[in-house]
């Protein structure tokens, strides 16, 4: 049989497989230890010498076309298997899932925005107790008995003349008779007033900042407020500061910044009076500090354009998750 | 104080826009509150603070405006109106609390009528008109910030007292209530009895009406110390408790005299007596400040002059004194006490936003309060588990604690808003199951929502965490991933210490508002923490309520993780058996796997249980239990038989201390 033959034969065999089967037996038929390749090759072996080169090299080219030949084919037919095994396989990847997804409270996140804010200025977070003394709520900061300023606060009292604390003021005081300056601190918390409509709440949050230092003046406290303002209200709005008046602060100022319909007020601050540092056991001629405290609940409010602060406590899962 | 534009004009030479107007007033600190075009006039609404008493007048108010606006304050003089009246009174005054005091007796020979323009003033303040004699007091007031008191003459004796009474009485005032009153109020006495509570209202018993014939009129300082507190103490503010409170002049009392005395001639028609006068004298207040103080608290150069000429417009007298200015406060400027306030007067009439602002430069290093850190990670992690923060209020019904018999030692607040906000909550629990209750009723189905916040006791208070887990397994989803039992609930809690490298305890345990079969106290080491579990199924009843799982642990027990190292994993590779036993189902599995651990020697790195199985085929008093137990080396590969004998010696302790078997 020649060669030629041979091939002829291979290619109307090969037209036939179609299964990995037969296309595995086939290859065996012409590659095995005892397939025709083989054959061939031994018949080589007696072939005269100056044939030898040339009908080598036709027998190694009718190798090849075999080799390549059954292996694109099977590797089709496994490609064709794969496609079908993964269709099959397929599923509705558009099923709705419902995902357990976690929130903070709004109030928690704009508490949570300012003293991340106030850290990264080297502020340094500070608590205190929610049950105080009339002296660190009041006395110390410069409220005596019976003043009016009292009057600015609707105190929630016990019956061993505690109470709870109405600011976060007394953290202030605190944190200054156990550190000495410079001082740099950020105080967030609950505080509480008996009030209760649209834009009170009996209990309610704070962020107050203090700075004690030598040399600390209103231009800093200014630049400190406007740097904070620019950050908080991303349309960069404008700030007012006009003159009010906190026991615990001299110069005191409240703070507004423009809104669509008029001036909103969104903090109070001041230089520290210097009886509050008096009481602390600090010399006004040789200190001098800033504070500034606003309403986190207020800020909220104005960041989600909620109207009513009560809608904060009411932990509607609707709403409180939104945030 | 609410006023009409064009009062306050009388006292201003020169002209004000409305815009200005208000835009000043704001930025003196005077805040407009409200404003309303009437007619030809401008009826503005001011919110005061309590130091500015002296703009709780028309005068006060005007003599800002003049100051920031470089114009002229004018006041009118009044003529002393000739005594023809020869009538006695003795004036006798407790100095301590009354700085000056001045009586004048006016015989009114007409009728009168209030003018137009009084009852306009009075209208814009929502003072409501009494009769002419009244009104004319009022009047005057909201001009000078001075409070006058009419007395009808004839109704009270020769000798007027000002002093604190010996004895607790009872008076029925002009609002014709009786209020008792005690040794700190200051009043006003004839020889008999008291006839008005000084600084805050009349008494009945000397009041004037239209058949009134002469009148005894007080214009009187007394000092705010003891004034304050005592209307509070009665329930309510007059127009003259709310300026003695704060402050008055104490020099305009004659002033005050004169003006109302003008006005009575005027509408009445009078005899006059000569004006009656206790007064001590009052020695103005001097402060010494220097530019370079000024200029170091207000972080900028102000010009010397241009603070000398502002303070001047303000009425301090000026002196200079080498680098010092000696002011001399005006005496309607009784807030005025230190050199910041002084400073405040600068700022404030310069005007706030003129003034610069510069960046501060300081950095202040000392640790942040552990607690805080603590409430930030559990927050986080607890969010990350797919819980929902809630905020409740720190006050909560006290028969609410008492029916989920919560701890008993709560604190009552003295004056609660409302009997549902009686206590102090000694946990965060209530709040909870009230969220949980809100929105249970509105539809929702899956709840995982946690609280961080302070709960009280009477001896002590801390910080806590809490979470509730519950899902309506109506509403389960095809997915079928939402779980709501005690293990689910565990499973957070134990990623929660895990992430703080605790090892807590759970030991069961009964706690009153959990199943007691299932719910446990949580431990660290030997100290109790917190408990997690099932609301009682009792509760559950009463409130209606369904299956809810709990938690609670006080976060002041724990501590943050302090990591100081990262072990390298162990290179070799470790061996791993599956072991089945059966155990008494009293025995904990807590409890088992301890023992497991002592009895598998050092190079057990873990112990997971596989399989729990109670039924079919074993003892109903036995459970079986598989476990995967895993044992590596650090630093050589372990044979098989070196794990063998940790496996015999792990059988052995389990069958010498649960009397456990394997299970073949």
């Amino acid at each position: 049989m020649d060669l030629a033959q041979e091939k002829k034969s291979f290619l109307s065999k090969f037209k036939e497989a179609d299964s990995q089967d037969s296309l595995n037996s086939l290859k065996i038929e012409y590659l095995g230890k005892k397939g025709i390749l083989s054959s061939l090759m031994s018949r080589l072996s007696n072939a005269p010498a100056e044939k030898k080169p040339k009908l080598g090299k036709s027998i190694n080219e009718f190798k090849t076309l075999i080799e390549e030949s059954i292996s694109s084919s099977l590797e089709k037919i496994e490609q064709s298997a794969l496609d079908e095994q993964l269709s099959k396989e397929a599923i509705d990847v558009t099923l709705p899932l419902s995902p357990d997804v976690g929130s903070y409270h709004p109030v928690s996140l704009i508490a949570q925005e300012i003293s991340d804010y106030f850290k990264n200025k080297g502020y340094v977070l500070r608590e205190g107790p929610e049950i105080e003394s009339e002296y660190f709520n009041f006395s110390a900061l410069n409220i005596p008995e019976n003043h009016p300023a009292r009057d600015m606060h609707d105190t929630f009292y016990f019956e061993d003349g505690n109470l709870l604390r109405t600011h976060t003021s007394p953290v202030q005081i605190r944190s200054m008779e156990l550190e000495s300056p410079p001082l740099k601190i950020l105080c967030p918390g609950k505080v509480f007033r008996c009030d209760s409509d649209q834009t009170h709440t009996p209990m309610f949050h704070q962020v107050e900042g203090l700075v004690v230092n030598k040399d600390i003046n209103f231009a800093h406290l200014k630049n400190e407020i406007l740097e904070f303002v620019e950050s908080f209200f991303k349309d960069n709005p404008k700030v007012r500061f006009r003159p009010s008046y906190f026991p615990f602060t001299e110069p005191s100022v409240e703070v507004d910044i423009q809104g669509e319909n008029g001036w909103l007020e969104i903090m109070g601050c001041g230089m520290v009076h210097p009886n509050v540092l008096k009481n602390v056991g600090l010399n006004p001629e040789v200190y001098s500090g800033f504070a500034f405290g606003m309403g986190i609940e207020r800020m909220t409010m104005l960041r989600y354009q909620i109207s009513d602060i009560r809608m904060l406590f009411e932990n509607d899962l609707r709403f409180v998750t939104k945030g | 104080m609410q006023f009409y534009k064009s009062d306050l004009l009388q006292y201003i030479s020169g002209s004000i826009s409305d815009t200005d107007l208000l835009e000043k007033l704001t930025e003196l600190g005077l805040e407009v509150d409200q404003s309303k075009k009437e007619k030809n006039d401008l009826l503005i609404k001011l919110d005061l603070t309590p130091n500015r008493g002296d703009c709780f007048s028309l005068i006060g108010i005007a003599r800002e405006i003049c100051a920031v606006n470089n114009l002229k304050l004018k006041l009118p003089k009044f003529k002393k109106q000739q005594q023809n009246l020869d009538s006695k009174k003795t004036v006798s005054v407790d100095k301590r609390a009354c700085s000056s005091y001045l009586g004048q007796i006016i015989k009114l020979k007409n009728k009168g009528k209030t003018p137009q323009y009084i009852k306009k003033t009075l209208k814009a303040a929502d003072i409501g008109q009494v009769n002419t004699i009244v009104d004319i007091t009022n009047y005057v007031m909201l001009h000078t910030g001075q409070p006058l008191h009419a007395f009808d003459n004839k109704k009270i004796g020769k000798k007027i007292y000002v002093k604190f009474p010996s004895k607790r009485t009872n008076l029925k005032l002009l609002d014709g209530a009786s209020h008792f009153i005690t040794k700190d109020f200051l009043t006003i006495c004839d020889e008999k009895r008291a006839i008005a509570l000084a600084g805050i209202m009349g008494c009945a018993n000397s009041e004037v009406d239209e058949t009134t014939q002469e009148i005894f009129l007080e214009s009187a300082c007394f000092e705010p110390v003891s004034i304050r507190g005592n209307a509070r103490k009665l329930g309510f503010q007059s127009e003259a408790s709310l300026r003695f409170e704060r402050g008055v002049d104490k020099e305009i009392q004659e002033y005050a005299i004169k003006f109302a005395a003008q006005l009575y001639a005027e509408i009445f028609g009078g005899d006059f007596s000569k004006i009656f006068k206790q007064s001590k004298q009052h020695k103005a207040k001097k402060i010494s400040i220097s530019k370079e103080f000024i200029d170091s608290r207000l972080g900028t150069e102000i010009p010397a002059t241009k603070v000398i000429k502002l303070l001047k417009a303000l009425e301090f007298r000026v002196e200079l004194k080498r680098n010092l200015m000696e002011l001399t406060c005006p005496s309607h400027r009784y807030d005025i006490e230190i050199k910041e306030d002084v400073i405040e007067e600068i700022a404030r009439i310069i005007g706030y936003d003129n003034l610069p602002s510069k960046r501060l430069k300081l950095l202040a290093s000392s640790p942040e309060d552990t607690s805080i850190q603590k409430e930030i990670l559990s927050k986080d992690i607890f969010v990350n588990a797919g819980f929902n923060e809630v905020i409740n209020y720190a006050f909560v019904d006290s028969s609410f604690i008492e029916m989920l018999g919560l701890n008993k030692n709560s604190i009552k607040l003295a004056n609660p808003m409302s009997s549902n906000q009686d206590v102090m909550r000694p946990s965060l629990i209530p709040g909870l199951l009230n969220n949980f209750e809100y929105n249970f009723n509105r539809g929702a189905q899956k709840f995982r929502i946690f609280e961080v916040g302070n709960v009280f006791t009477k001896e002590e208070s801390w910080k806590s965490l809490a979470g509730l887990l519950f899902f309506d397994k109506s509403s389960s989803d095809w997915s079928g991933s939402f779980q709501s039992s005690f293990y689910d609930l565990r499973k957070s809690l134990d990623m929660f210490f895990s992430r703080l490298n605790i090892e807590p305890i759970y030991n069961k345990a009964s706690i009153n508002h959990l199943h007691p079969g299932i719910s446990a106290e949580i431990k660290i080491k030997t100290k109790s923490i917190g408990n997690i579990g099932i609301l009682h199924p009792a509760i559950q009843k009463k409130l209606k309520l369904p299956n809810i799982v709990l938690f609670e642990i006080n976060l002041e027990s724990i501590k943050l993780p302090i990591i100081n190292s990262i072990a390298q994993p162990p290179k070799f590779p470790g061996s791993e058996r599956d072991l089945s036993f059966l155990i008494s189902t009293e025995i904990p599995a807590n409890d088992f796997i301890k023992e497991l651990k002592k009895a598998g020697g050092t190079n057990l790195r873990s112990v997971s249980l596989i399989d729990v199985y109670q039924g079919k085929g074993i003892d109903e008093s036995l459970k079986s239990m598989t476990f995967r137990l895993f044992w590596q080396a650090t630093g050589v590969t372990l044979e098989d038989k070196e794990v063998d004998q940790f496996v015999e010696n792990q059988i052995n302790h389990a069958a010498k201390i649960f009397k456990a078997e394997l299970r073949s």
